[in-house]
């Protein structure tokens, strides 16, 4: 695998890989090592570190495992024929209440037994064990006390009961559960089937589980939960639009910020060697991306959208508007400024990105100002910017793409020949139509390709890490 | 790998049934107490487990015959009032989608919340919370139901009711069957029964 596709400066030296430790011998191993350790500086080459690591890994596999709990075994198989046998032969509800309680317990211990030894058999096995008396207690309550409970509530506790086990345990499984049921929970509320009065959990529950997911360092989970929490914001947004409280436009400008904010938030966790950074930096782009794609077809179509109704919540959302609109440049500006003081980024790239942020946000809050201007130069100034959006969104396309292809991420190049694609098919129609849409959207990718051939020179050229600067001394 | 993380995981697998019996018991103890009539039993298979779908007189509410409100949408949440009437027996006499501002006196006035599923002039077909009886591998109820066949129901203050115990008279036999659905320990007490607004054919 290679080592430096997960970071943003692309002239660094591939790091030592990481060899994946397992930890046989449990807690034992780090108080009474058998081999003497020493601390190494950085003053040694990495080769010789990697030498020295793969010597240490060597001697390590040859210490005796620590022994099988056996009782813990034991007892969770014994719990589990007394499971079999009373749900098969024995009808007393409070019996199968009692001995799958019973059985969770046993899971637990097994999971608490084999977890310092990295037994992931038996981890698992525990784990399923305790989420499955769970899942028969729920049965049981269901069944046989017909406790009625609603689809969103059962979610809503499944979601709750699995982070908490999560949290405890510090295992992925029920995080990944979890994660999976708000999404469906999400979704369920989305299509209208859930009680609008619950809304305020959203947030709530999205926040403990990125708590728990960024202790837990569960890529999936995570994964998940950004979709989700992207999804519902957009949705959030178009609801606004139903009720005239936003534009088409103004919704679909203020995705393209976030997600452009985004996109630097993830490019600085790249920076700071964060294993998830491409992935945050790969989502925000393509909400970056299906947003400017919404925004260029509203203004390319000239879709009559209807104009926020004048209100007294309108001025309210309104402000609201300006608010996100400066909090985003801001996050664009000053996440920038850091990756420019860190080198990682020319400082053109960083204003020419906060100017571009800048005027988008002017076209979001004050339509009126900028296409009165842009109507000077063109007879159609919402095509204009529509393709204007387009020619920066292809020059986007082709960056990366190649990028992709450069750092060996098949992601990136799929993302970007599905864009371009999605953008040729949107463009050329417009083009056809006037000499003058040819032009808007030429210079437009021109020069966007100019910039960001610049901004590439720029990482080619930067300081290379300061660790090659040490010398090996033997 | 510390203990206490595993102890408290240990905690809320006791606690989850305990807490959830605990409300069971709850619902089930305290409000007042109706026998309904059950005329019609049905498949219902688009619930977490499968169910039966019992229909009882207050399932079919008749706005001509009740006072308060008469205009209505499906999915309207409503409230339908019972009063007592003599012998103990407990009529519905009117139907809104609010509650009014004092709500029921205890004795005097008993109210159910329900929600409107369909209209039909001047009909309206309401469910609520103590239809649904979960279908379970030994229960097995026949279509055919004799018109003595019975069920008990708690009903609480904010007019929410939980199916207690199902009597069944079954007409194919002459076995009848009695389904305690409360956590043991819980006796059942006497029995008012409310008319039958449209009587079972």
């Amino acid at each position: 695998m290679n080592g430096n596709r997960n970071f943003a400066n692309d002239n660094e030296k591939i790091p030592t890989p990481r060899r994946k430790r397992r930890m046989r011998a449990g807690n034992s191993f780090v108080s009474n090592p058998t081999y003497p350790v020493k601390i190494r500086t950085l003053k040694q080459a990495p080769q010789t570190q990697l030498a020295h690591v793969e010597r240490s890994a060597q001697k390590r596999d040859k210490l005796p495992a620590q022994s099988l709990n056996i009782g813990a075994l034991l007892i969770w198989l014994a719990s589990a024929c007394a499971l079999f046998f009373i749900y098969r032969d024995i009808g007393v509800p409070l019996y199968k209440i009692g001995i799958s309680v019973l059985f969770g317990w046993a899971s637990l211990y097994l999971l608490y037994a084999n977890k310092t030894q990295c037994r992931s058999f038996l981890r698992m096995s525990g784990m399923l064990g305790v989420l499955a008396s769970f899942a028969l207690i729920a049965y049981t309550l269901l069944v046989e006390f017909n406790m009625r409970i609603s689809t969103e509530l059962s979610l809503v506790l499944g979601m709750a009961i699995t982070l908490t086990l999560s949290a405890l345990t510090r295992e992925k499984l029920p995080l990944i559960l979890s994660t999976k049921m708000f999404a469906t929970w999400l979704a369920l509320t989305q299509i209208g089937r859930n009680n609008p009065e619950l809304t305020w959990i959203i947030p709530t529950i999205l926040l403990a589980q990125l708590l728990v997911t960024s202790r837990l360092k569960s890529r999936l989970s995570l994964f998940i939960l950004v979709l989700a929490g992207t999804a519902w914001v957009g949705n959030m947004l178009i609801g606004l639009t139903d009720t005239s409280y936003l534009s088409m436009e103004q919704a679909a400008g203020i995705l393209v910020l976030g997600g452009l904010s985004y996109n630097r938030l993830g490019k600085s966790l790249q920076d700071r060697r964060k294993s998830t950074g491409l992935m945050h930096t790969n989502i925000a782009w393509g909400l970056t991306a299906m947003s400017a794609l919404a925004l260029q077809y509203i203004w390319g179509e000239v879709v009559a959208t209807p104009e926020p109704i004048l209100r007294e919540s309108h001025l309210f959302y309104s402000m609201i508007t300006t608010v996100i609109c400066a909090g985003l440049v801001s996050t664009i500006f000053l996440t920038g400024l850091v990756r420019s003081r860190s080198g990682n980024q020319s400082p053109v790239e960083t204003i020419a990105l906060t100017a571009l942020a800048l005027l988008l946000s002017v076209f979001l809050i004050n339509p009126d100002f900028l296409f009165g201007s842009i109507a000077y130069i063109a007879t159609s100034p919402t095509q204009f910017i529509s393709l204007a959006i387009g020619g920066i969104m292809t020059a986007a396309c082709i960056g990366m793409t190649v990028n992709g292809a450069r750092r060996g991420v098949p992601v990136m190049i799929l993302m970007g020949i599905a864009t371009l694609v999605a953008e040729l098919y949107l463009v050329v129609p417009q083009l056809l139509k006037q000499p003058e849409h040819v032009y808007a959207f030429g210079y437009s990718c021109l020069f966007s390709l100019l910039f960001l051939g610049l901004f590439a020179q720029y990482k080619l050229k930067s300081t290379p890490p300061r660790y090659l600067d040490y010398v090996p001394n033997s | 790998m510390p203990v206490t993380p595993f102890l408290l995981a240990a905690a809320l697998v006791l606690v989850f049934p305990v807490l959830a019996t605990a409300t069971q018991y709850y619902r089930l103890t305290t409000g007042t107490q109706l026998t309904l009539p059950v005329q019609t039993i049905t498949d219902d298979r688009t619930g977490l487990v499968p169910n039966y779908q019992l229909s009882t007189p207050l399932n079919r509410i008749s706005t001509s015959q009740l006072s308060g409100e008469n205009v209505f949408i499906v999915n309207d949440t409503v409230y339908v009032f019972m009063s007592p009437g003599p012998q103990n027996i407990w009529y519905p006499y009117a139907i809104s989608k609010s509650l009014p501002e004092p709500g029921c006196r205890l004795n005097t006035c008993l109210f159910l919340k329900g929600q409107i599923m369909d209209i039909a002039r001047d009909s309206l077909d309401v469910r609520y919370d103590f239809e649904t009886l979960a279908q379970r591998p030994a229960l097995s109820l026949s279509k055919e139901l004799h018109p003595d066949s019975e069920i008990d129901i708690r009903i609480n203050g904010a007019g929410n009711a939980t199916l207690k115990t199902l009597r069944l008279v079954q007409n194919d036999s002459n076995q009848n069957m009695r389904l305690e659905l409360a956590p043991p320990g819980i006796r059942s007490l006497g029995a008012k029964i409310a008319p039958a607004i449209n009587p079972p054919k």
